[in-house]
């Protein structure tokens, strides 16, 4: 499913409840949560159940969704994200948290950063694919491992210097383009 | 007015990625809520998060995953409508998005602390939360919180107001980081009351004669 459509599905959820949509975005979201939470440690019973979590949050918090301010992908890893902070960094499990400060309204996003989203994500993806090997490393080892920088440099026994510079680097290149061309 | 003291970039990546605990993940969104550049950088970094999720190679959900799951809806009624409701309490409703309904619901449970000078603090009770201390902390125009130091790390930021100490001026939206072994003795500037959003690390409490200096000026880690 395109960028578009997913944003729709989560519209008509906000306006009509809509379970087919919620079906929809089900299928495409909950294999790719799963597996986002299982490579940060959850197990396949763990990782099932949060991400019917996330995807119940997406249900009871459809209207604060914002296709302007995000993508439905960058709103749904932003819930996933914030369920594991909440649960896989400690072993006790809470309840769903119906307040995720990641579903307080956010506030009005610059204008220069509301642009065209599609030409945002294709460009953006781009950039991703383009990073050098060290800089796609460590996105992919903060993103996919859940590791902070520090422990990329233990990891990678990269002094910490190095890590912050890359990370630099990669995000100089992810915000450049996030940029609007004109 | 802009923030100037902010969050290390390494830090938004952390928290972007999640590799991060919830009290300094809490300060990090409520700087951001009164920080366009930082609010930036963290959208970035979780745009960067949102494509790779996109990149992943989906998992097997379980067979009866789908049914399981429109069971759940059935349970759980139709989606919220967004709340437009601001918080009835004056300094609840001051503060940024983020921390508002942790401390609207504490607020509920427990009331302000004194501590001493008509400094007060409210302790959250944030959820997973294995040690230290997440409060936040007002004090009067002119006033200050005595000598300490800390046990680990200390994120303070400031909601409200401004104060001062040895290292410099921080006022709204401003972000102090202080490691282990500093010590500090922050002033309240003149005007606004000052509230600050303070976070402790989960660090080992010291021991001896210190430990107990500690336990008596534990209220202000």
């Amino acid at each position: 499913m395109d960028r578009e459509a997913l944003a729709e599905c989560v519209e008509r959820i906000a306006a009509n409840a809509d379970r087919a949509a919620f079906a929809q975005l089900y299928l495409h979201f909950a294999p790719r949560v799963k597996g986002y939470l299982m490579r940060l440690g959850a197990d396949a019973g763990l990782a099932e159940d949060l991400a019917q979590e996330v995807l119940l949050t997406v249900w009871r918090k459809a209207a604060h969704f914002d296709r302007r301010q995000s993508s439905v992908s960058t709103w749904l890893y932003t819930i996933a994200r914030n369920r594991r902070i909440d649960v896989l960094r400690r072993e006790r499990r809470p309840e769903l948290d119906p307040e995720d400060p990641a579903l307080v309204p956010a506030a009005p996003v610059a204008a220069d950063v509301a642009m065209d989203q599609s030409r945002r994500d294709a460009s953006l993806r781009a950039a991703i694919a383009e990073l050098p090997a060290e800089q796609s490393e460590l996105l992919r080892l903060a993103f996919y491992e859940g590791k902070s920088h520090s422990e990329i440099a233990v990891a990678r026994a990269l002094p910490l210097g190095t890590v912050k510079s890359r990370m630099r680097l990669a995000f100089n290149r992810l915000r450049r383009a996030l940029e609007p061309t004109l | 007015m802009t923030p100037t003291h902010h969050p290390p970039l390494e830090l938004l990546l952390d928290y972007a990625a999640g590799a991060i605990d919830p009290a300094a993940a809490l300060i990090v969104q409520c700087h951001g809520a009164m920080c366009a550049d930082c609010r930036a950088a963290i959208a970035t970094f979780e745009a960067a998060g949102g494509a790779l999720l996109d990149q992943l190679p989906p998992a097997a959900l379980a067979p009866d995953g789908l049914s399981a799951m429109l069971a759940r809806l059935d349970r759980e009624g139709p989606p919220d409508r967004p709340e437009i409701a601001a918080p009835a309490d004056p300094v609840i409703a001051s503060l940024p998005g983020p921390l508002q309904p942790l401390a609207g619901q504490t607020l509920g449970r427990r009331p302000w602390r004194s501590l001493i000078a008509g400094v007060r603090a409210l302790d959250l009770d944030l959820p997973g939360r294995a040690a230290g201390a997440v409060q936040i902390l007002e004090i009067p125009a002119g006033r200050g919180v005595p000598r300490h130091g800390h046990g680990g790390r200390e994120l303070s930021l400031v909601l409200s107001g401004a104060y001062a100490d040895a290292g410099g001026r921080y006022g709204a939206g401003d972000l102090q980081i202080a490691g282990p072994g500093d010590t500090h003795r922050p002033i309240a500037e003149s005007g606004d009351i000052c509230r600050v959003l303070a976070v402790t690390d989960s660090a080992p409490r010291l021991t001896g004669l210190l430990g107990i200096a500690q336990k008596i000026l534990g209220n202000f880690r």
